[in-house]
């Protein structure tokens, strides 16, 4: 290349230095428009082009180049999914139909004037033989197509920096979304339990109504049926019967059912000393006290017929009344249990809720030896329906991990003046060390068939329910199975 | 003659009493036992042995405190003497699993969901007892009044059968 009016050097060039790049280039091309105006072979090659129009267009063998010397020209490209997106915008200076001109492939994309443009359009042959025919416009224009070259590589270079920093920041941003939608499922998560449990302690607390009429129901006709019975009794012909009859009925109301190996005692004597009476009228004869048998001498038929109903008519009637009971202790603690949770804010003696919770997993707690140790403690505020799902489920738990044997320990107490705690224990086989940090995640179990209380939310929630109160859910180290530890605020 | 013992193993002795009373019409001929828990059934078995009796049908509640109604009645499995021993499970609140179990590793022969009918217990052991009866080669004359009269006479009637055959 022969030497010009600069030197170009490899790091600035003469028209596109970070300085005077943009009035460098200004000046080469006022440099090609003026020798191409005073070339008189040339006179047609400077154009104009209204916006719109194409210069080239995309897979197109039009064999020329242009160089722009005023407007712009924005290129576009076909992509493989057939969207036609916008490259480059090549402005004055720079060149079009470079690459179909120096690979001899076909056009590489459309290219569009922007505005209305001016160029020098010339044709491949044309433009070979301005090295001969016209050498400084050659050079001129040589110097523009390297400068343009050289821009289009950094801007290569510039794109796949612009990627790498949108990837990045794309990176970022779809992690956040991750974590906004694990956020959003465990906030589902816990929100479809809420909702299970407030239905659970509505339709519990309904059917603990619906039982507890029927109940007291039972319970006042036996008492009808006592004092009705009584009064038969009353009736007896011949006042030793009476008093006997009496006897009998008394002890069988108030009997105190012996234990099986008591009766077995009972009805194994009875059977060696009155071997031709039936077993099964030996065995109902065993469940009265000695000295009520004693008033049938001899067992005899007559009065056993007559007496043994009597007896037997007040035990029956005494299970009833037990029973009875039982079913509304049960009531009376299954709807204090289940009280719904808009009480809110009250002061709550813990104790209260975690026997409560006791009775009503009494059957599953039949397997175990259960250790209380709930001494007075201070009261402290709350919604006592939520703390009763704490209770139950880490007494639940407790008892899953323990299996079919173990002992269940439930001690209160407090910390200092301002706090009081609730340690529940079990000897279970723990909580194993990697699993630790895991178990109060939401959907966390260890339960094969998670059918029990649902979701794994137990402990998620039960952390929750603590943490609302101003408390701590932890679990603490042992020896020996696992001990979860609830803090709590006294109540001011 | 030795007998043959029922015995009924439940931690609740109201449930227990019931029980004996729903069974009382079978008493006279299979004495009834009765346990509070497994430990105490067991007990109960190895005095019924000792007496030279055996044991012809173990009802048995699942949940009790100590060893549940499906581990005593597993291990029961493991004694030679009670192989043909007729095996009845009952219970209100076994699960799935539980049944599973007591079928496969306990070997039991019926199940009863609580509460049950008088009409429906009887009914259940009476088949029970039969059963062992014929399974255990024991004379049916003496139980026909308690038992299935129809399966034993024909028991009888086949055994004859093979007598006069021989």
């Amino acid at each position: 290349m022969s030497t010009g009016r600069t030197e170009p050097t490899p790091d600035s060039d003469p028209v596109e230095g970070e300085g005077g790049g943009r009035s460098g280039r200004a000046a080469a091309v006022a440099d090609v428009r003026r020798l191409t105006e005073a070339s008189p072979e040339l006179r047609d090659a400077i154009q104009t082009f209204p916006t719109g129009a194409y210069l080239l267009r995309e897979g197109g063998k039009r064999g020329r180049i242009y160089c722009l010397l005023e407007g712009s020209v924005t290129q576009y490209k076909t992509s493989a999914s057939g969207e036609r997106v916008p490259v480059d915008v090549v402005r004055e200076g720079d060149g079009v139909g470079l690459l179909s001109y120096c690979t001899g492939n076909p056009n590489y994309t459309d290219a569009v004037a922007t505005c209305p443009v001016t160029a020098l359009v010339l044709d491949f042959d044309t433009f070979g033989s301005l090295a001969r025919s016209n050498p400084p416009l050659y050079e001129r224009l040589q110097a523009l197509i390297r400068d343009n070259l050289t821009q289009r590589y950094r801007r290569m270079v510039e794109l796949h920096l612009e990627v790498a920093t949108v990837n990045a920041a794309l990176e970022e941003e779809r992690d956040a979304l991750r974590r906004t939608v694990r956020e959003l499922e465990d906030t589902r998560l816990r929100l479809a339990h809420q909702e299970k449990m407030a239905v659970l302690g509505r339709l519990v607390a309904g059917l603990a109504h619906e039982i507890n009429n029927p109940a007291a129901a039972v319970l006042r006709s036996v008492d009808y049926l006592c004092d009705a019975f009584e009064h038969v009794l009353a009736q007896l012909p011949g006042e030793t019967d009476r008093d006997i009859a009496r006897r009998f009925w008394d002890s069988g109301i108030c009997a105190d059912l012996p234990d099986t190996a008591t009766q077995r005692e009972r009805l194994d004597r009875l059977v060696a000393e009155y071997s031709h009476v039936p077993r099964s009228l030996l065995r109902r004869l065993a469940g009265l006290p000695s000295e009520v048998l004693s008033l049938m001498p001899d067992l005899e038929k007559d009065r056993v017929e007559r007496l043994l109903p009597v007896f037997e008519a007040g035990l029956n009637l005494q299970t009833i009344q037990v029973s009875s009971e039982r079913i509304q202790n049960l009531v009376v603690n299954l709807k204090k249990y289940a009280r719904p949770g808009t009480e809110g804010d009250r002061t709550i003696d813990l104790r209260e809720g975690i026997r409560e919770t006791l009775l009503i997993l009494r059957g599953a707690l039949k397997r175990f030896e259960v250790e209380l140790d709930l001494p007075d403690i201070p009261v402290v505020r709350g919604d006592s329906g939520k703390l009763n799902q704490v209770w139950t489920n880490l007494i639940y738990n407790a008892c899953e991990a323990m299996g079919d044997a173990g002992r269940l320990s439930v001690r209160c107490g407090t910390i200092g003046e301002k706090r009081v705690f609730v340690r529940v224990t079990d000897t279970g086989p723990g909580v194993p060390e990697e699993l630790r940090q895991r178990i109060f995640e939401p959907n966390f179990t260890t339960k094969e068939q998670a059918n029990h209380f649902g979701l794994g939310l137990g402990l998620a929630i039960s952390r929750d329910i603590i943490a609302d109160h101003g408390g701590e859910l932890r679990l603490e180290d042992s020896a020996e199975g696992a001990v979860f530890v609830v803090e709590l605020p006294v109540a001011d | 003659m030795d007998k043959i013992y029922i015995l009924c193993v439940d931690d609740e002795s109201d449930v227990l009493r019931s029980v004996t009373r729903d069974l009382a019409e079978l008493e006279d001929a299979f004495p009834i036992e009765t346990a509070a828990s497994a430990d105490e059934a067991d007990r109960q078995i190895d005095r019924v042995f000792e007496r030279g009796d055996r044991v012809g049908l173990v009802l048995c509640d699942h949940v009790m405190p100590g060893r549940n109604g499906v581990d005593f009645l597993i291990e029961l499995r493991k004694r030679p003497e009670l192989e043909l021993t007729r095996k009845v499970l009952f219970t209100g609140q076994a699960g799935h699993e539980d049944t599973v179990q007591a079928i496969n590793r306990a070997g039991i022969t019926h199940y009863v969901a609580k509460p049950w009918k008088r009409e429906d217990l009887l009914a259940v052991a009476r088949d029970e007892l039969t059963d062992y009866v014929i399974d255990a080669g024991v004379d049916p004359l003496a139980y026909m009044k308690y038992l299935d009269k129809g399966r034993l006479a024909e028991h009888v009637h086949r055994q004859n059968r093979t007598h006069t055959g021989q």
